[in-house]
């Protein structure tokens, strides 16, 4: 029983691990300094 | 960490990545921004907020399905086309439609510092098939006509681009090849090539509109992640001012500096002939004539007006004799390339805008959106009725 | 940040699931290899990658010779390429600007024309491993004679750019036990590794960074409170940056199947100065200790010259960190603490005996001493000592 809680803490972990590597795609991408364009 | 245990997390990590990629694919034909006005700083980069092109295809699809029989008007350009200074209800794109009717539907992609061919463009090219009875309607100054893919907007360009969802044009295809070629460009065109496959611009995006944001911008401090979608409209909590000859008075000598340095009276693209008028020289032409060429495919062409959109006058009062020519000679042009190159153009430089039209050297107040809403409906009429949209009579 | 780009993440994505998939450790060593000479290449270009080479080579027959001249000779090369590159500007500055600021000027004009306009990526790390190496080499403890483990041991790819600094002697057995076969675990942990670091340098630290960009300008007009918290942004920001960098670096090496030595062990926690140096960038700690304190003397010199050494050692780990005067103010900051921290007890008989018996009781109290120590320090770190100043009052004063 322990054993295959262990296994799916570890798989649902991954699954965390493999969205959050997806979210990081989409972060970096993000300039920390904004462009900004407004002539007023 | 038992070796079941490291093939499970291993395991879990592909799978957690390929069901957010399958998730951002779904999110990219259904997330749109809802109850959708105009692009504002809240849903636009100045929050480090990117709407991808499909976000922007779906928002038109969501107001004006396919089948709706109704004739789309996509408007792209820069702050005046955006309404700056106009707060929502006023806002002039909304008069443009009351001017247009229910045959028409007008969605307004327009974003400050943005080209003729960025934003709404960039939509109008991906829905082009889909929507065969469609324009776009664009602004810009005379002489500016950045191309999309090297603009503040470019990340739209080349979402769309690498997504496979512009239109073919191998002339296009050849003029990027050479242009992008140089290191400079291979991260920039990583980041968007891989969200074409991933979609994760496309899922994150969505989730920063639609549950909450994960990054602080100055803008929005406090509010920084909160979800997009529960944000209001930047231009109605704006203090404005009230359009006057002491408010305009106010913003000299630096306003009128800017209108000095702006392509339409620095002397650099011109020359004065013996009479005294002055024309562009042949190069600029030239160099304007090959840029606005290259701006869309020839095919959309006829079905484009590009509106070139006027100056305060009470500023142009402050220029001299020779920079008032200069500004005649480039709105003059820039209309005869335009209409050259195979777009409709139209100059408002002799249209009747009165000084009180404008909150400053450029944007539009609200009475002044409602003149440029006139006369930009009489157009999209005109070039409706030469594209045989309107059904016979 | 080179972690954060698009081709390190499509250059990832190709070298590991290939390191993983080949069945030979030859091929594994030479994935791992052309890999690091790949990055090396790409991210420091030709500017950067020569002057590196040079010193490599130098350094690497110089090892092999096992001359003591010829380490030293090529220390002092290092030294010199790391002075030439990051400091001469702030050198010549130094050396001119008390007698004639336009002859400053000058330098400093001509040294730019001369000059790369950055230093080789990663410089400081690859001075501090090559002298390290050399100075064992002196010492008669190791010597590296295959020059594949020695250009894997130069441009480790995943602590080339900002640590952790590494040691041959652990390295290279770490890395022929990587290289050997790849295990589940170290993928399994590596990459939770990584995704921790990433997570505390990009969806936390950058924040913070934007955050405390825009607020620190307009510290004196934030109610006290806020202060306060920004004054806690800034210490967070630093470790979460800094320790997150070393997570991405240690979980890629544990990719590999390679343990590198932690970094950061849980430094705010620390109840004296020494117990946060010991957690805190324990790699340079670590260098700083066995090849600057211990050379100059270390603790076998009496009290006034291990002070001495002490401010000296640390007065030039600010000065590694970058070329200005703040720098080596938080250095010497440090030195002093270093040294009070050290000192007090003897020096101050039975009070500094019942004193450091208090701190000893009740440990709260020292931490929280350590931890307004080491957090008003990063004033320093970050902005020129009239500005530090001015932070620090308002946070008492309104």
């Amino acid at each position: 029983m322990n054993s295959y809680l262990r296994i799916g803490a570890g798989f649902l972990g991954g699954i965390l691990i493999g969205i959050f590597f997806h979210f990081l795609l989409y972060r970096i991408s993000l300039p920390l300094e904004p462009f900004i364009y407004f002539s007023f | 960490m038992t070796r079941s245990t490291a093939i499970a997390l291993c395991l879990g990590v592909v799978a957690g990545f390929l069901g957010s990629c399958l998730m951002g694919r779904h999110a990219a034909q259904k997330n749109a921004y809802k109850n959708f006005l105009r692009l504002h700083p809240f849903l636009e980069q100045e929050t480090s907020y990117f709407p991808t092109s499909s976000q922007l295809a779906a928002t038109t699809r969501l107001q004006c399905p396919p089948g709706a029989g109704k004739i789309l008007v996509i408007l792209g350009g820069n702050s005046v086309f955006n309404g700056s200074g106009q707060k929502t209800p006023e806002l002039w794109s909304r008069v443009l439609q009351n001017d247009l009717g229910a045959g028409y539907h007008v969605i307004n992609f327009s974003a400050p510092g943005a080209g003729p061919a960025d934003t709404g463009a960039i939509v109008f090219q991906m829905l082009a098939r889909d929507y065969p009875r469609s324009l776009l309607v664009t602004n810009t100054e005379p002489g500016r006509y950045a191309p999309p893919e090297s603009s503040a907007y470019s990340y739209l360009f080349w979402d769309a681009y690498y997504k496979g969802t512009l239109p073919e044009d191998p002339a296009r295809a050849a003029r990027l090849a050479r242009e992008t070629a140089a290191d400079g460009w291979l991260d920039y065109k990583l980041d968007r090539g891989m969200n074409s496959r991933f979609y994760f611009h496309d899922l994150w995006g969505g989730v920063a509109y639609r549950h909450f944001s994960t990054i602080w911008t100055s803008w929005l401090k406090g509010r920084s992640f909160l979800a997009r979608s529960r944000l209001p409209d930047w231009y109605d909590n704006r203090k404005g001012h009230e359009s006057s000859e002491a408010f305009f008075e106010s913003l000299l000598p630096g306003h009128l500096d800017n209108l000095r340095r702006s392509k339409s009276v620095d002397p650099q693209r011109f020359r004065k002939e013996a009479d005294g008028h002055w024309v562009q020289t042949a190069e600029s032409i030239q160099n304007e004539a090959e840029q606005i060429s290259a701006l869309l495919p020839d095919a959309l062409k006829p079905r484009t007006i590009v509106v070139f959109t006027p100056f305060n006058p009470w500023f142009l009062a402050h220029l001299d004799p020779d920079e008032r020519m200069r500004v005649d000679a480039s709105f003059r042009t820039g209309t005869k390339l335009a209409q050259e190159g195979g777009y409709h153009a139209l100059s408002t430089a002799d249209k009747p805008f009165e000084a009180l039209e404008f909150g400053d050297t450029v944007h539009l107040s609200p009475a002044g959106g409602q003149r440029l809403a006139h006369l930009v409906a009489a157009a999209v009429q005109d070039v409706a009725r030469e594209q045989h949209f309107l059904p016979a009579p | 940040m080179i972690f954060t780009a698009y081709w390190f993440v499509a250059f990832a994505a190709i070298v590991f699931p290939l390191y993983w998939l080949v069945p030979w450790r030859a091929a594994r060593l030479a994935i791992l290899l052309a890999a690091c000479v790949v990055f090396h290449g790409h991210f420091a270009g030709a500017a950067g990658v020569v002057p590196i080479v040079i010193l490599a080579l130098a350094t690497f027959f110089a090892g092999r010779s096992g001359n003591g001249r010829w380490c030293l000779a090529v220390i002092v090369a290092c030294a010199a390429t790391l002075l030439g590159y990051k400091y001469a500007d702030f050198i010549a500055h130094i050396l001119f600007e008390p007698f004639n600021s336009q002859m400053a000027e000058h330098a400093s004009v001509w040294l730019r024309n001369v000059l790369p306009a950055t230093p080789p990526l990663a410089i400081s790390f690859f001075t501090f491993e090559f002298v390290h190496y050399l100075y064992d080499v002196r010492k008669g403890r190791m010597r590296i004679t295959n020059p594949v483990d020695f250009a894997l041991f130069s441009i480790f790819f995943p602590s080339l750019v900002a640590g952790p600094i590494k040691r041959c002697g652990d390295f290279l057995p770490a890395l022929h036990r990587g290289v050997s076969a790849v295990d589940w675990n170290d993928v399994a942990l590596g990459l939770s590794r990584v995704a921790l670091g990433y997570f505390k340098k990009v969806a936390i630290s950058d924040n913070l960074a934007a955050c405390i960009n825009y607020y620190v300008p307009r510290f004196g007009s934030l109610p006290i409170w806020e202060r306060w918290l920004l004054f806690a942004a800034i210490a967070f920001r630093i470790l979460l940056d800094f320790s997150g960098y070393s997570d991405i670096a240690i979980g890629l090496a544990r990719m590999f199947g390679i343990q590198l030595s932690e970094n950061f062990r849980w430094p705010y926690l620390a109840r004296n100065i020494q117990e946060f140096w010991q957690r805190w960038h324990i790699s340079l700690s670590t260098w700083i200790r066995d090849y600057l304190y211990i050379p100059l003397g270390g603790s076998r010199v009496g009290t006034g010259r291990k002070v001495l050494n002490g401010f000296i050692v640390f007065a030039l780990c600010g000065l590694w960190h970058g070329a200005a005067w703040h720098y080596i103010m938080w250095g010497v900051y440090h030195g002093a603490g270093l040294a009070i921290s050290g000192q007090y007890r003897p020096l101050l008989g039975r009070c500094g005996a019942g004193l450091g018996a208090f701190f000893d009781r009740y440990p709260p109290v020292s931490w929280a001493l350590t931890t307004a120590f080491v957090w008003l320090g990063w004033l320093l770190f970050f902005y020129p000592l009239p500005e530090a100043w001015k932070l620090a009052t308002h946070l008492f004063v309104k």
